[in-house]
């Protein structure tokens, strides 16, 4: 029965059972040999196409459909049907004879040829447009998710960056610094670390006389300038305020006071913020891990140290905290002693706020950051604040 | 299955799922299948080589059963990265003087590993094989496809998606002691990850391997089918044109699974030029 397209639609006879069923069946019946060329077709499936039989018989299959489903067809479902039998509930398109699109999914049975008989596909064709729409939205509303996922990912990374980095400068924060220097601090005592604690000279007055954003410009171009002369295995972070911090690893001690050296020089350079031509200058700590145990922490107390005696000497210069100076917190308060003794001694003029080191300690050392250390309560104790 | 020397070993067997069969001794016959489908879409041509020679199979990665967990968008992006994996299971089993029969995209992906490798190769069977499937207005190049076309088909897989989902969670389910086993691993043949199959099918469509061609000094037997939508005439005889070494055979086979369709055809034409370069 099948070889045979059987009577037209409306034919006197009245129908065999089993070809009215292949007729009017309630989905599109086609017999196609193994290369897709159509040998018979029900009624339904004239009918739902508009395509007289005679343009159907002889036509490949894959032909009435859209090129990406023709691909799909001869790369995916004849294979298929060759090697395995039976490819079932594809899903594609039937172009018809007015040319517009008609959603289908298709199922289809291999036939194998005996002796001189070749072997032939049985193909069943059923309207899917409703079913496809639903998909269409399903698989619109999983690329959506998949894009959202991407979006996710990528503000999750923007939200990483922003919670290690200064938004101002876009340098590392101190969390940034601690997640970039921490694990080259593995206890081995393998990797020499130098760490270089710079602070501006006089930073609040231009602040001050300026205003912020003035500030901000400057501290952005101290950034860059930074950026620029610290070589690319080096690290430079801003800590807070005018405070930034640079390390860098396998340097030695000259390496890296010929590095503040290099840094002084090219702070020094004038600056045009606002259309004003500035010269600002900072003041330097250094301090060079030289044992196994020194942590992060200690080796920036040490720098800081270090900075405020380049404060105390002068300001503009750089200092080294000696590995010898063992106890941070007794050099801290010869430290703090010294300039105690500075400012009642009469400094030449006031100190600028953001060098009193009352204030300082209030800035930097008030809330419970990192370095918070025991011997900022010794500070107050040693009673700057009636000096100052 | 293979027996694998070292864990490296193992692990490129796994991830490409490599088969062997035929006669162990004899010399070596690789067959790379193309888009849409995995190894078993060699299984009616393999009998014809059986007997004399090594037959050793494998799927990409992201077809058949290889280790879909291997699947990196960036190493896949372009065929490069089928063509390492290739050279990889040529390694680990230490395949010397490779006969490589290569359908469909996978014949590019066999050009780019003979230049990489050129000795590890003898010949290379091309079966169907083109070098860009879009046209090319710039120099005239005709590939049979258009850009649309091709978005077309990404349209087709997409429609497929929820179908070929639904078609993997049995599979992903399935109880691997469970007799209905060989039932299951028959009618996963050609099962493809739909988001796999879709970027596989822009790499594969989207590509453009015609530099490659000059570069070949392999041997090669270009099999042509009549009436391929996928690798029309035109296009086998560029493919012929600008390989130097190769011989272009024109097959009675209608459609771009001659292996598939007409097996014994495409065996003799294999084993025929075979035998007249020995």
């Amino acid at each position: 029965m099948t070889d045979a397209p059987g009577p037209p639609a409306g034919h006197d006879k009245p129908p065999d059972d089993f070809e009215a069923l292949f007729h009017q069946a309630p989905c599109g019946y086609l017999v196609t040999d193994d290369g897709g060329s159509i040998t018979a077709v029900n009624d339904t499936f004239v009918r739902w196409t508009g395509f007289a039989r005679p343009e159907l018989l002889g036509r490949r299959l894959q032909d009435l459909m859209p090129v990406g489903d023709q691909i799909l067809y001869s790369t995916h479902c004849i294979p298929q049907l060759g090697i395995n039998g039976s490819v079932s509930e594809i899903a594609v398109e039937i172009i018809d004879a007015g040319g517009e699109r008609r959603a289908a999914l298709l199922s289809a049975q291999r036939v194998p040829g005996s002796g001189q008989e070749p072997g032939s596909v049985r193909v069943i064709i059923f309207s899917a447009h409703e079913r496809r729409m639903f998909e269409k939205e399903l698989v619109a509303a999983l690329r959506a998710a998949e894009e959202s996922e991407v979006r996710r990912g990528q503000a999750e990374k923007e939200l990483q960056r922003l919670a290690l980095h200064d938004s101002l400068t876009g340098l590392p924060n101190r969390a940034g610094l601690r997640m970039a220097l921490e694990p080259l601090l593995d206890g081995s005592g393998k990797v020499t670390l130098a760490v270089l604690f710079l602070d501006l000279d006089h930073f609040k007055a231009v602040n001050d006389s300026l205003g912020h954003s003035a500030g901000d410009e400057l501290l952005m171009a101290v950034a860059d300038r930074l950026r620029a002369a610290v070589p690319g295995t080096g690290t430079v972070a801003r800590l807070s305020g005018d405070e930034f911090l640079v390390a860098r690893t396998a340097v030695d001690t000259p390496a890296a006071v010929a590095l503040a050296a290099g840094l002084l020089d090219v702070l020094r350079a004038p600056m045009q913020i606002e259309g004003l031509e500035i010269v600002t200058s900072a003041s330097i700590g250094i301090a060079v891990a030289d044992n196994a145990e020194e942590t992060l922490e200690d080796l920036i107390r040490r720098a800081d140290i270090a900075m405020y005696r380049a404060k105390e000497r002068g300001r503009g210069r750089w200092e080294l905290h000696e590995p010898a100076e063992t106890d941070p917190t007794v050099d801290r308060l010869r430290a703090l002693g010294e300039l105690r003794r500075g400012i009642r001694d009469g400094a030449p003029g006031p100190l600028p706020a953001a060098d009193r080191p009352a204030d300082r300690h209030r800035q930097r050392r008030g809330g419970p950051g990192p370095v918070a250390a025991p011997h900022a309560r010794p500070a107050a104790a040693v009673g700057i604040h009636h000096d100052g | 299955m293979v027996t694998a020397a070292t864990e490296a070993a193992s692990l490129v067997v796994r991830r490409n799922n490599v088969t062997e069969a035929g006669r162990a001794d004899g010399p070596v016959m690789m067959f790379a299948h193309g888009y849409g489908c995995d190894q078993d879409m060699w299984r009616r041509l393999l009998p014809y080589f059986a007997d004399d020679y090594r037959l050793v199979l494998f799927d990409h990665v992201g077809a058949g059963r290889s280790d879909v967990d291997a699947y990196d968008r960036g190493k896949y992006g372009t065929l490069d990265g089928y063509a390492e994996d290739l050279l990889e299971i040529c390694a680990v089993l230490d395949l010397k003087d490779v006969i490589l029969v290569a359908h469909s995209v996978s014949a590019m992906i066999a050009l780019i590993a003979a230049v990489r490798e050129p000795d590890r190769f003898a010949r290379l069977v091309l079966v169907a094989p083109s070098p860009r499937y879009t046209n090319d207005a710039a120099d005239g190049y005709v590939g049979g496809f258009s850009e649309e076309d091709i978005e077309g088909l990404l349209a087709s897989l997409d429609s497929n998606y929820v179908a070929w989902a639904e078609a993997l969670a049995p599979m992903a389910m399935g109880n691997p002691d469970a007799p209905e086993l060989a039932e299951e691993l028959r009618s996963s043949f050609c099962r493809t990850n739909p988001s796999i199959a879709r970027h596989f099918a822009r790499v594969t469509f989207l590509s453009d391997s015609r530099p490659v061609l000059d570069k070949a000094g392999c041997e090669c037997l270009i099999l042509q089918c009549s009436d391929d939508l996928l690798a029309p005439q035109e296009v086998g005889d560029y493919v012929h044109r600008h390989l130097e070494q190769s011989t272009l055979v024109q097959l009675q086979a209608t459609g771009h699974c001659p292996h598939v369709s007409a097996p014994g055809d495409t065996a003799r034409a294999i084993l025929n030029y075979l035998d007249s370069r020995p």
